[in-house]
């Protein structure tokens, strides 16, 4: 196991050279200026040829390549064009947001997702589980920030309960924090539970049919029990699989959530570099989502063993 | 005082009394026949009296900016909640232009001089000018006892050090550069300004404005040298000062309890400046609906910007106020000059001939928003001309295939560059190329982002047409398409460099005013841009904000002085 986990953590190095030379490539073929960006449509090409100058922008593509992975390779994505501070404590403050939001909207679409399931599950083609699919069907097909805005507009501006958007560190105020963070995660976590809802209660009518169930129904087991203990276990696998791949995309950039509800977190930062042509962060930030999309696939990995104790890793 | 009126008499003189509180038409300004005021003042009216009324279509009326209001009486405390539209990569607008940096930056900073309520140039840090006989030497007074926010004492040193750093590389400065001998410390309280010419915007030129020469102490200045100013070298002597900056969440500002200002009743930007705000925050949303849900639901105080759309949205949402206010901008189409299609002077007078402008300002501002017009300089000011009025607005698709044929054009293709970033420019590139096409131009329109644009624009040889705005300037040195060679387009030629350098030298009002009516009449004869409409500001605050509607310059940007919270 310790082997298998070192193995993948290992795979890491060639998928972040990937990544890298990628990124890096792709952003210096985009056609932009970072100094004409920075410095307004009026300015004088003396003052942009001065600004290229002092950010090290016109040394040549090899020579910026070489200086950058070389810096890479030691964690040190060098500064931010734009926001004068390393991208590495950008990316820092940025984390922030984005992993609480979707930790939030991640246990927000368990809990209403796994039940739902279960019950459509159990009570597959009654009116019941009709009526779940239809709101989890709303969940996948209602575009995010959509439903966002339907949700600023019912809770902030008509009923001004909670606020349109922003964003309260929680060590500043818990209590304002979560105020914040209820409509993003509401809109988040509904659209994840959606397509959540659904797998479980696929995987769960197939788990449903098995012999093993049906002989845990005859040995006189409570319902509860079939299908809690039994079932539901065993339907997990796939399901984790998915929680991964969302965690995982909501942590790469819950861009349009941290768009419309003005969340300065890392989906943002993101999209406004690339508009801004801010190369170190986009290059910082790409790397930083592939390692953590890297990671997460492999704490799911680890996770099946638990879940499931007949898959076993490095024991060839 | 009695002393520095005695100078005035032989020499021009311009200080606050002098400016302040006195309504001067243009004819009055003319008749007085005093150099240097009638030069630099763009004395007019916010009224609508200028404003035309073209094909029929009828401007909406706009309500004129107060005169010289009594000192203000209002509420201390509470926070302004202001939505900006992005975010600056600095709050360094000696190094960059930007409206948001205005916006922010002249509630701290301050000017030497500024514009009061009817565009005139009046004193701020300055407490006057004189301009010798010859024009060559301006020696500008300071006031005295103006604090810095770190407690030291604004002086000479200061002024020279914050012009030593702007002048080469902010547009403005650089107009000035050329005109520059040197810049002397006289003593703590007096700089003498010598130039190699008269330059009689030079008050103008140095006033508050986008990428204007704002006053830091000369120790920030020397440490950040032709590098941008770090956050915490953001001191000047406003009646806000800056505690913190989080890039992409907020710039905070909070109240300077030892701000000295003038002591005359507010005008425009001039005048007394109460900092009744506990605190101004400025917060970037990029998103558009976002803005509008937070000033709905009274999270945001004020809107940098609403697209016309939105108006209609706000209009009947309780608690909020939108203001109808004069024209802030006028679009234009850039034609390149400079190289492709366009160095063919038939050819961009074809573009003219085609051109119909109330569609345009129908797409891109909506119905009520706009009004055609063909001053280059904006309806408000003094330097409001109709010259050359038979060539704006022609709609006159024969005309322009008359003027193809006569040009020999060849169905080469007119590469038009837009970006839906604003979409407000992209809208006008589309209906000018419809327009076009019905002329008989072929045309290809390549939408990219804003980074991409820019790269494109600067090579000559890669386009023939974009669009864009010209934003209000009180003077017409003050508007970079004019002065600029080297803006898109690169409009360049002898006669319009002379109508700019009797704009920049001329002393006479009328003689300014005419080079203005050469320069207009140059606009339409050679065609480097096409004159699209006036785009009226539109302000959007929630009701309790009091103080800023009818006082200051919305037009050119917002001030936060002398603005309030009421309660509830």
């Amino acid at each position: 196991m310790v082997a298998y986990i070192v193995r993948r953590l290992l795979l890491l190095i060639p998928v972040l050279l990937v990544v890298g030379v990628v990124v890096f490539t792709l952003m210096h073929l985009t056609p932009g200026d970072p100094a004409s960006v920075m410095l307004g449509r009026d300015a004088t090409p003396e003052q942009k040829e001065a600004l290229r100058e002092r950010l090290g922008l016109n040394e040549p593509v090899p020579v910026q390549f070489v200086n950058w992975f070389g810096s890479a390779l030691r964690l040190d994505f060098g500064d931010s064009l734009f926001l004068g501070m390393p991208v590495t404590e950008a990316l820092r403050e940025r984390a922030e947001p984005t992993v609480l939001l979707a930790l939030y909207a991640l246990t927000l679409s368990l809990v209403i997702a796994i039940p739902a399931g279960v019950i459509a599950a159990v009570r597959a083609n009654s009116p019941i589980d009709r009526l779940l699919m239809v709101v989890s069907i709303s969940g996948v097909a209602i575009p995010s920030f959509f439903f966002g805005i339907l949700l600023i507009l019912l809770f902030a501006v008509v009923l001004g309960w909670l606020p349109s958007g922003g964003y309260v560190n929680i060590r500043d105020d818990p209590g304002e924090h979560f105020r914040y963070m209820l409509l993003p995660t509401l809109t988040l976590g509904f659209a994840a539970a959606g397509l959540l809802a659904r797998l479980v209660r696929s995987t769960m009518l197939d788990v449903l049919n098995e012999d093993y169930v049906r002989t845990a129904y005859s040995k006189g087991l409570a319902e509860r029990r079939v299908v809690v203990a039994h079932a539901l276990r065993n339907a997990l696998i796939p399901v984790l699989t998915l929680i991964g791949i969302s965690f995982a995309g909501m942590l790469g950039g819950a861009v349009v959530i941290e768009q419309v509800f003005n969340i300065p977190g890392m989906g943002r930062l993101l999209v406004n570099s690339v508009v801004r042509r801010d190369i170190p962060v986009v290059q910082g930030a790409v790397m930083t989502v592939a390692a953590i999309e890297v990671l997460i696939m492999l704490l799911v990995d680890i996770l099946y063993v638990f879940v499931d104790p007949r898959i076993r890793y490095g024991a060839e | 005082m009695r002393q520095r009126n005695d100078r005035c008499r032989r020499s021009t003189c311009l200080n606050g009394e002098q400016a302040l509180g006195t309504r001067v038409s243009r004819r009055a300004v003319v008749g007085a026949g005093v150099a240097g005021v009638a030069g630099l003042a763009a004395a007019g009216t916010l009224g609508r009296a200028g404003a035309t009324s073209l094909g029929g279509y009828a401007p909406r009326p706009i309500a004129p900016l107060a005169q010289a209001t009594p000192a203000v009486e209002g509420i201390y405390g509470g926070r302004l909640r202001v939505a900006t539209t992005g975010q600056p990569a600095t709050l360094d607008g000696h190094f960059v232009a930007q409206r948001t940096i205005g916006l922010i930056d002249w509630n701290m900073f301050e000017a030497l001089f500024t514009f009061d309520g009817e565009y005139n140039t009046v004193p701020m840090l300055a407490e006057g000018i004189e301009i010798s006989e010859d024009g060559l030497t301006n020696t500008i007074t300071l006031r005295q006892g103006v604090p810095f926010h770190n407690g030291d004492e604004m002086t000479a040193t200061d002024v020279v050090a914050s012009f030593n750093r702007w002048a080469p590389v902010a547009s403005l400065g650089q107009g000035i550069s050329a005109f520059l001998d040197e810049i002397v410390e006289v003593d703590p309280y007096t700089v003498e300004i010598r130039l190699t010419e008269p330059l009689v915007a030079l008050p103008s030129l140095l006033a508050r404005q986008q990428s204007g020469l704002s006053i830091h102490p000369a120790a920030i200045m020397e440490a950040a040298a032709s590098e941008p100013m770090q956050p915490e070298q953001y001191i000047g002597t406003g009646p806000y000062k800056f505690v913190e900056f989080q890039a992409d969440r907020f710039t905070l500002l909070d109240r300077f309890d030892d701000y000295v200002g003038v002591d005359s009743p507010p005008s425009g930007y001039a005048g007394s400046k109460a900092a009744f705000l506990d605190e101004i925050e400025f917060i970037p949303v990029p998103e558009e609906a976002a803005r509008v849900a937070g000033l709905q639901a009274g999270e945001y105080n004020y809107l940098e910007e609403i697209i016309p759309d939105q108006i209609a949205v706000l209009q009947d949402s309780p608690g909020v106020t939108i203001e109808i206010l004069p024209p802030r901008s006028y679009g234009i189409i850039i034609l390149n000059t400079a190289g492709g299609l366009f160095t063919n002077q038939t050819l961009r007078q074809a573009v003219q001939a085609a051109i119909e402008v109330v569609s345009s300002g129908q797409a891109t501002h909506g119905e009520g928003y706009f009004e055609p017009g063909p001053g280059i300089m904006l309806p408000q000011t003094v330097w409001h001309s109709e010259v050359s009025a038979e060539l704006y607005n022609q709609n006159n698709p024969e005309k322009a295939a008359q003027l193809l044929a006569e040009a020999g054009y060849d169905g080469t293709p007119v590469r038009i560059l837009a970006t839906q970033e604003d979409l407000g420019d992209y809208n006008a590139a589309v209906v000018a190329q419809q327009q076009l096409e019905q002329a008989g131009f072929t045309t290809e329109l390549e939408v990219s982002d804003e980074a991409t644009l820019e790269e494109n624009l600067e090579d000559d040889e890669r386009w023939d047409l974009t669009t864009n705005a010209i934003v209000f300037r009180p003077d017409p040195v003050l508007v970079d398409r004019f002065v600029s060679c080297t803006v898109d387009g690169k409009w360049c030629t002898e006669g319009k460099n002379d109508a700019i350098a009797r704009l920049q030298t001329e002393s006479d009002f009328e003689a300014r005013y005419a080079a203005l009516e050469d320069l207009q009449r140059l606009w339409y004869e050679e065609a480097p841009m096409v004159k699209l409409v006036n785009n009226y500001g539109v302000a959007a605050l929630t009701s309790n904000v009091q103080g800023l509607i009818g006082r200051t310059h919305f037009e050119i940007e917002p001030e936060f002085a002398n603005c309030w919270l009421e309660e509830g």
